[in-house]
């Protein structure tokens, strides 16, 4: 994707300018309906890269446990959550919903450099962040391998191999158990 | 008590896997003992939630903002000299962000002077270590394999190695074509280790850490005198006469005050920076250029790896490799042998990052899932990598300069400098690491040298046979002075090819051994001399 040729996409939320730093909102609260409208979004990441599988509903404690850390711990996400869902709305209410994750994800215009509008805000903050945790989280099997950074599968001492790991035949044959 | 001042038994300064290996022994052989931990940097918490997940997403980790500036510790030699990442300045001390790769030297490491005429020679042998290796092995949970025996060992490691991946194939081949033997990388996990990857701040405590000792020897109620105070630098030493250390001078960097603590015994376990300022920085008229600095020898013959790379890249990545440890599983202790110690031991290993794809950037960036599997299965890149030895040099030396950093302590130089002979022998070293390359059927794209970097820091406060030669004695206690210890590996007189942790580890508990048979003496003797006064009385 070349930033440079596409326009940034969005109307006047998505392109309201802000400050490049965390958005304030320690007081706010992350409603139920804030956190229902941000799970669509993790769900989306993997529609559209095909590299999860039962609609995401297997990360959904990992991902709950990094929104709590996230919003409840200084200094907090809420705002940047909440910015979101609002970007987020805009963009499914301009260009409906499978579009406007299409154009977020892959399409979205927004230029490089530290986020100064609210949609580049919500790539930054959330989108991104919502991404290296479903990759980590699993997302990564698709393109291959069993283990990754941060992902947690489990203790090393089980019947599960936790890397795909080399088998030697003799002292020059290497065979490899791809698991 | 009131009105006198309280003598601990012992003072310990920093917190680290020294410090806190010492504490625990000591408090284990008699729980009543009273030891005030003194540590300059904060309390970070090393196991929470939030932290873990803004290093997963941010790749940020809580304590780096304690590692040096530029500025704290400045280089000054004809080479870089790397100090910021290097060594962490909070509870718990390096241990918060260390590897924990754990080899033992060498038997030729003790000797390096006696076999090539350079460096020095330790006033103790591999023989002298090796149950304390063990017990330390133990200790850190080190899974490693029996069989390859690279030292000699007298027990088993305590846990079964991590297995070569399937990412090391290729390099392990050409390990065996050209008569390098393979070994597996030991590294300090416990049994819950679930590979995430995330080491460098572990969610489960699953790589050993002081910190974790730390809080399970300040919640032990048995342990009513063991006291740490963090964000609390030691800047001085005070001498009640040239042989004999009084007190030390400490700085409450949240209130300010400024104290003396005093005890029996001192024992320095900053590190290889901090434990010779400590002394450098008590000048008096017992000890004109610092506490145990008669010979000018603290500060000197600094030194740490080299790191040597050499990266290969291949045009197709079918199997899709990439790294699925966060550490190496394969390396090769072949060229860290006594033959190769006049021209500077290796110690090999597969980079631990290479080959990679970070796929989530890949995302980031609004490739297709069929663009990244195009690079998933496009050029890759290996990379073999070697710690090589480097001998200390009276000239290259770490000194205190006027000012203090962010946590009290005095400002650092490092005057760094390599010959152009080191720089030969580095580069003969790396043309047997290019073969490996090559024999992968790969190109050489990259073969350097990097700049050294402080994390394996040794030589600083070297221990020596004589107060000539050494800083402290065999066992660490600074020479014509009869209570002060230092334990760190500045006191070691060579770095050797591996990592220094290890060794570190196992100088602790021997020393924690040397103090308790000291204590268990003097207790025999007042005991003896009770009852001599007894049977005169009578």
């Amino acid at each position: 994707m070349d930033s440079n040729l596409t326009p940034m996409i969005g109307g006047p939320v998505c392109n309201e300018k802000t400050s490049p730093g965390l958005l304030q909102g320690d007081r706010q609260v992350l409603t139920h309906n804030n956190k229902e409208f941000l799970w669509k979004i993790f769900v989306q990441i993997g529609y559209t890269w095909k590299n999860v599988r039962f609609d995401s509903s297997n990360l959904k404690s990992s991902w709950l446990d990094m929104i709590a850390a996230k919003s409840n711990v200084a200094p907090s996400y809420t705002a940047e959550y909440i910015n979101a869902a609002y970007v987020v709305g805009e963009l499914i209410n301009m260009y409906g919903e499978a579009d406007a994750f299409y154009r977020l994800f892959l399409k979205n215009g927004i230029p490089p450099g530290p986020p100064l509008t609210r949609l580049a805000h919500a790539k930054m903050y959330v989108v991104n962040e919502f991404i290296i945790m479903q990759v980590m989280a699993s997302g990564f099997k698709h393109f291959g391998g069993v283990n990754y950074h941060g992902y947690v599968k489990g203790s090393r001492y089980n019947l599960v191999k936790e890397v795909r790991e080399i088998e030697i035949n003799d002292a020059s044959g290497v065979k490899t158990n791809n698991i | 008590m009131n009105g006198m001042k309280k003598v601990y038994e012992y003072i310990i300064v920093g917190s680290g896997v020294a410090g806190i290996t010492i504490a625990k022994k000591l408090l284990e052989n008699n729980p009543r003992t009273s030891i005030l931990m003194l540590e300059a940097g904060p309390e970070i918490p090393s196991k929470e939630r939030r932290p873990w997940w803004d290093y997963i997403t941010l790749d940020q980790t809580p304590y780096a903002f304690t590692y040096d500036e530029d500025w704290e510790a400045k280089s000054i030699g004809n080479i870089n000299w790397l100090s910021n990442g290097a060594r962490v300045k909070a509870v718990g001390g390096s241990t918060m962000h260390w590897g924990a790769w754990c080899l033992r030297f060498k038997p030729e490491d003790f000797r390096l002077y006696t076999n090539t005429g350079e460096g020095a020679d330790w006033p103790i042998t591999y023989d002298d270590l090796e149950n304390y290796y063990y017990q330390a092995e133990e200790y850190l949970s080190v899974c490693g394999d029996d069989t390859e025996n690279w030292s000699p060992r007298s027990k088993p490691y305590p846990m079964p190695p991590f297995q070569w991946t399937a990412a090391d194939g290729v390099m392990l081949m050409a390990f065996m074509k050209l008569g390098i033997k393979p070994g597996k990388m030991p590294m300090a996990r416990y049994r819950k280790c679930f590979t995430t990857g995330t080491c460098k701040y572990c969610p489960f405590g699953s790589r050993f850490s002081a910190q974790n000792i730390l809080s399970d020897l300040l919640e032990n109620k048995l342990y009513k005198n063991f006291i740490l105070r963090s964000n609390t630098p030691v800047r001085k030493i005070n001498c009640r006469s040239k042989s004999e250390i009084e007190s030390v001078e400490c700085l409450d960097n949240v209130t300010g005050a400024i104290t003396t603590e005093s005890a029996q015994k001192f024992i320095i376990c900053s590190g290889s920076y901090e434990t010779p300022k400590l002394l450098m920085n008590s000048k008096s008229s017992w000890w004109k250029n610092g506490v145990g600095n008669d010979a000018d020898l603290l500060g000197r013959f600094i030194i740490s790896h080299s790191m040597l790379k050499v990266r290969g890249r291949y045009p197709e990545n079918k199997e899709r490799w990439f790294q699925e440890y966060d550490f190496p599983t394969l390396m090769s202790r072949t060229y860290d042998s006594p033959e190769r110690q006049k021209i500077g031991k290796i110690f090999l290993f597969k980079n631990r990052v290479l080959p990679n794809v970070d796929i989530a950037s890949l995302m980031i960036a609004g490739k297709t899932p069929e663009e990244i599997d195009e690079i998933m299965t496009g050029p890759m890149e290996m990379e073999l990598q070697a710690f090589m030895e480097e001998k200390g040099k009276f000239e290259n030396r770490l000194q205190i300069v006027e000012g203090t950093d962010r946590f009290g302590l005095p400002l650092t130089t490092i005057n760094f400098n390599r010959t152009e002979t080191e720089n030969a022998n580095a580069r003969e070293n790396l043309k047997l690491m290019e073969k490996v390359i090559v024999e992968m059927g790969y190109e050489v794209v990259l073969s350097k040298t990097e700049d050294p970097g402080a994390h394996h820091t040794t030589g600083t406060c070297r221990m020596g046979k004589t107060p000539e030669l050494g800083v402290t004695d065999e066992f660490l206690k600074v020479h014509n002075i009869k209570n002060l210890y230092l334990c760190s590996n500045g006191v070691f007189p060579t770095g050797s090819a591996v990592n220094p942790t290890l060794t570190l580890t196992a100088l602790s508990m021997r020393l924690s051994d040397h103090l308790i048979a000291q204590q268990k003496k003097i207790k025999t003797s007042i005991n003896e001399r009770s009852r001599n006064t007894a049977t005169t009385t009578l």
